[in-house]
């Protein structure tokens, strides 16, 4: 079995492809997978059978959707129970989710939504990822999402999740496409938001292609190709941090598998020439 | 160890709790057109009939409904649809055979789906029991012709997945009634002793004839040997 390393690359696990993967042995380039636990875990059948196989070819990551960690009713520990059974079957040491909320007062949403980013806040979220931490026996990755609301008076992006970072020991999975989304939507400064984690708490990168709408505003959709501005930020990300394992997430318009893994290649290599010259 | 959860600082519970109730309430704005989206693609990849029967205005009209009102309390997005379910169950106004659909849909998901593990086909049949994924329900209409108005009169057919994951509706005579209520209630018996349990209610050939019908579809099955299983 390969292990991850800071040159690694890897694709979010999508139905499309799993049978491709599975007729062949392990793809060369394809270093990881990345599977979002709650499409997964306790589901049987057809899916479970390809899971299995899957695992016995590629190191897997988790990344979770439904953690809701940021949201402000009590924690679902029965979920992260779940999640943490889910990770220790399948030998999976890597579990993120987002820094973001999907349950009110109500009930679940099924969003990643945004939530009030205040320095009175982090004592309550460092509590809730110390909480999550315990229960599954790894550190919990978040991720910066794109989020389309802002609260007014916030503390900037790269501010609070340094802080987090430092108050909860969680790592940061830095979505380089999420950066530039928000920062092209809210006037604010990408590469600021990029400088303000410290380089030990990035665990791992995302990229993905987003959708422009005809008033300009962004929208992360998975659906399109990397655009050039985000590889850009790409190269100075790395420049800042160095090389961290890279996924490339593409969940709508899927081009086959080998369109895929080529555009994940060539992403890859474009980052890493680039932040040679930046650096 | 991470100490006992505190609560949510006040003013941060009801800048989001405010937030949300807007994105619940407001389809028009963005993170209400995003909530509806996310639950319109789950309904519709697990309930085709039903949306499609349903119409796009009442199917908006609902999941607008959904969103503003029902508690969903499961986290995965594949649980949108058990959540919709629950929900239209109670407080859709909806056409019984839309609601009927609905719940044949569902049961034919929660098969596909079911954490167990389904045993092969066994040469060698000691003992028998249910296949582990099988759900039961009385269908008012035809599975094969599903989007057709049935005829107001529930018949019992069992929904089940195969060792080979196909999942299939059967449907069940009285026979196989009385052999699947017996295997629901004691997992797993001998040949024999069915044989001997349902003689006072049905004829060797009919037992047979149900046996027979159940293994070769794959409703009944060898008793699934312990396993670590995941769930």
């Amino acid at each position: 079995m390969r292990t991850l390393t800071a040159g690694s690359r890897g694709l979010g696990l999508r139905p499309e492809f799993v049978d491709t993967l599975l007729e062949s042995p392990a793809v060369q380039g394809l270093d990881f997978l990345e599977v979002a636990p709650e499409n997964w875990m306790q589901i049987g059948g057809r899916k479970r059978d390809q899971l299995d196989r899957i695992a016995d070819r590629y190191p897997l990551i988790a990344h979770g959707l439904s953690l809701s960690i940021a949201d402000t009713e009590p924690l679902n520990t029965a979920f992260v129970r779940d999640v943490a059974r889910f990770l220790d079957d399948y030998g999976i040491a890597l579990y993120s989710d987002h820094l973001s909320a999907a349950r009110d007062g109500t009930g679940y949403l099924y969003d990643l939504l945004p939530v009030p980013r205040r320095a009175e806040n982090l004592p309550y979220l460092a509590g809730r990822i110390a909480q999550v931490q315990d229960i599954t026996g790894r550190q919990l990755v978040l991720e910066n999402v794109s989020a389309y609301h802002r609260y007014p008076g916030e503390m900037p992006e790269g501010a609070f999740f340094a802080e987090l970072a430092l108050r909860s020991g969680c790592g940061i999975l830095l979505d380089i496409n999420n950066a530039y989304v928000n920062a092209r939507n809210h006037g604010t400064d990408a590469s600021a938001f990029l400088r303000a984690p410290p380089s030990d708490a990035i665990v791992y990168y995302h990229i993905a292609g987003h959708l422009e709408l005809a008033d300009g505003f962004l929208l992360d959709t998975h659906g399109t190709p990397v655009a050039d501005a985000v590889l850009d930020l790409a190269r100075e990300t790395l420049a800042l941090h160095g090389p961290r394992p890279l996924l490339l997430e593409r969940d709508n318009h899927m081009p086959p598998l080998d369109v895929l893994l080529a555009d994940l290649n060539a992403i890859a290599t474009a980052i890493d020439e680039g932040r040679h010259v930046l650096a | 160890m991470s100490s006992p959860e505190a609560a949510a600082p006040p003013a941060m519970a009801a800048e989001f709790a405010s937030f949300c109730m807007g994105a619940r309430a407001n389809g028009s704005g963005l993170y209400g057109q995003l909530l509806r989206e996310n639950v319109i693609d789950a309904l519709r990849a697990s309930f085709p009939l039903f949306t499609d029967r349903i119409g796009n205005t009442a199917l908006e009209a609902a999941i607008d409904a959904f969103l503003l009102r029902h508690p969903a309390t499961r986290p995965q997005f594949h649980h949108i649809s058990t959540e919709f379910l629950l929900f239209a169950q109670h407080a859709l106004p909806a056409v019984p055979h839309h609601l009927a659909l609905l719940e044949y849909e569902w049961a034919l998901l929660a098969a596909e789906i079911a954490p167990a593990r389904v045993p092969p086909a066994s040469e060698q049949l000691d003992r028998l029991a249910l296949n582990p994924t099988t759900r039961l329900v009385l269908l008012q209409f035809d599975p094969a012709r599903p989007s057709a108005a049935g005829d107001g009169v529930d018949r019992p057919h069992a929904i089940f997945r195969t060792a080979d994951h196909q999942v299939l509706t059967l449907p069940l005579t009285l026979p196989d009634c009385l052999v699947v209520e017996h295997l629901r209630e004691i997992d797993a018996v001998s040949l024999a002793a069915l044989f001997e349990a349902l003689a006072p209610h049905c004829s060797t050939v009919e037992l047979q004839t149900s046996l027979a019908r159940g293994l070769i579809y794959g409703l009944f099955c060898s008793p699934p040997k312990i396993t670590g299983d995941l769930t």
